[in-house]
């Protein structure tokens, strides 16, 4: 009871000191954002909207001589929703069922979907034709993968 | 060498070509998929069942579906083992010469049905437990052939920013029409010969050129010849030609799904005095809503003209839905698991009939 009432007393002065981190502070250290990744030596230097979505479909996509396939980054909730939201534009449940329709029908592969952040970094720089998302925090610190384009921010 | 060992041949081939992905997390350098849906149903009816052994009445199906790729080559399989049958339903090689655009060879399901080339056999997308009268399955006296051996071309290309037109063209051997009723080639067991070609089509217009809903035009043109002597006689025909126009809808929003098609068919029974004709029109429309928790309510409608006074129907398949309603409720109560139950009252040539299905469906992994 005792330590609940110091928490309330304290309170503004948190939300004050909060604040002037906030002014202080730069953009990139406040709001992270949603990222496509390809592996860094990957000749991709662009993909519109069409293309991320065939790829997250199980649709093959060639650039060159490589042909670039998609990993689902499952590693955390917000990560889950900005993808169904702004890269497929499906509910999880439609996803899926389509998903499946495309393996009964043509035989397309599902894309690997990874629970592990950081074995999903290691798939993408390990792999040409990869090609998956991620926060862009976690994206700067691997040398191996190459950020392509902003799907989402904070 | 004997059927079971041909099936376990056939599983053997399957399992090889797959690398069994059973986590995604495992198949990232794999080049196979491997899908296996399960069912187990139950079904109780009023009265006497006057419906042939369907086999979505068996308690129990396993439908195997594997798949292969590499590079622009494409292989694709599908097993159905039930209780009453285990049949290769269909196992095709293709090639992609450009994006979008696959030449496959091999038994497939034809492309103007609007209900099979969509859900082909696995229970777990369908959300009914059964299916329209008019799109059963050669063994379950459906009246259409639906597998044909021989080529199908299926290209998609955009049309204009966002939607896209679909042509899908099947040339193959179809059905003879047997003791066991249409009888297509079939790949584990000997044939009679005979077959002849058959051609389908569908054109279809996509809404959106990634997405799941389409509306179009269904064509199918097939020659069954009839080998058992009393449905000859009694048909007073040696060849049965099948000409079929139809329309479809497969429209698929967050909320709502809506599938139904009507089909045109054209019949003429070719026997040494000549040649009669006879037609008569199925259709059917099925209305889906999903809720939240998972649970979707579904409601279909089936319906035929003519149907009665078709002799090819009243003498292969007296057992055809000429109408009837049924409804129900799906759960999908766990990730890509489900359990549905359905009600119908039925109408068929001979009779009337109520039936109450419960049905657990699944695709693993």
């Amino acid at each position: 009871m005792e330590h609940g009432s110091a928490v309330i007393r304290r309170a503004p002065i948190l939300a004050l000191l909060l604040c002037l981190a906030g002014a202080v502070l730069p953009a990139a250290a406040r709001a992270d954002r949603v990222v496509l990744i390809v592996n860094a030596a990957s000749p991709v230097t662009m993909l519109d909207a069409i293309d991320i979505k065939r790829l997250f479909l199980g649709i093959p996509v060639q650039r060159g001589d490589v042909t670039l396939h998609a990993a689902r980054n499952d590693s955390d909730e917000q990560l889950k929703m900005v993808f169904l939201q702004y890269v497929v534009s499906m509910s999880e449940p439609t996803y899926q069922r389509r998903l499946l329709q495309l393996t009964l029908e043509q035989g397309r592969r599902m894309p690997a979907a990874y629970s592990d952040n950081s074995q999903l970094l290691n798939v993408v720089g390990s792999s040409a034709g990869a090609v998956s998302y991620a926060w862009e925090s976690a994206a700067l610190r691997n040398p191996k993968v190459r950020i392509l384009r902003e799907l989402w921010r904070e | 060498m004997r059927y079971p060992l041909r099936c376990i041949a056939a599983l053997s081939v399957a399992a090889l070509m797959a690398p069994w992905p059973v986590r995604a997390d495992d198949h990232q350098h794999g080049m196979g998929n491997f899908e296996l849906f399960l069912s187990l149903q139950g079904v109780a009816h009023d009265g006497v069942d006057l419906r042939p052994a369907r086999r979505e009445d068996s308690w129990g199906i396993a439908d195997l579906v594997f798949a292969a790729n590499r590079g622009r080559w494409r292989t694709l399989g599908e097993f159905n083992l039930g209780v009453d049958e285990q049949d290769m339903e269909r196992f095709q090689v293709g090639f992609e010469p450009v994006p979008d655009t696959l030449i496959w060879l091999g038994r497939f399901h034809q492309p103007g049905s609007a209900w099979n080339n969509e859900l082909h056999h696995g229970h777990y997308l369908q959300t009914a437990i059964t299916r329209p009268a008019i799109e059963a399955w050669e063994d379950e006296e459906g009246l259409v052939p639906q597998h044909l051996t021989g080529t199908l071309l299926e290209s998609r290309r955009p049309l204009g920013a966002v939607a896209g037109l679909q042509v899908s063209v099947g040339v193959g051997y179809g059905s003879v029409l047997d003791s066991d009723g249409l009888s297509p080639i079939d790949l584990l067991r000997s044939n009679h010969g005979g077959h002849r070609v058959s051609e389908t089509a569908r054109i279809s217009f996509l809404p959106k050129y990634l997405g799941s809903s389409s509306v179009g035009l269904l064509f199918g043109r097939h020659r069954t010849p009839v080998f058992d002597p009393t449905i000859g006689a009694m048909l007073n025909a040696q060849v049965v030609d099948q000409n079929i126009a139809g329309v479809y809808l497969n429209i698929d929003r967050e909320s709502w799904h809506t599938v139904g098609a009507v089909y045109f068919v054209g019949v003429a029974l070719q026997s040494a005095a000549g040649e009669r004709h006879e037609h008569f029109d199925a259709g059917y429309l099925q209305l889906e809503r999903r809720f939240t928790h998972g649970l979707t309510a579904f409601v279909r409608h089936e319906n035929s003209d003519n149907a009665t006074r078709a002799s090819f129907i009243s003498i292969h398949a007296d057992d055809f839905v000429a109408h009837g309603t049924l409804a129900g409720l799906r759960w999908d109560f766990a990730h890509r698991q489900a359990l549905t139950i359905e009600l119908s009252r039925l109408t068929t040539i001979n009779a009337t009939q109520s039936a109450e299905r419960i049905q657990w469906s699944t695709v693993v992994p």
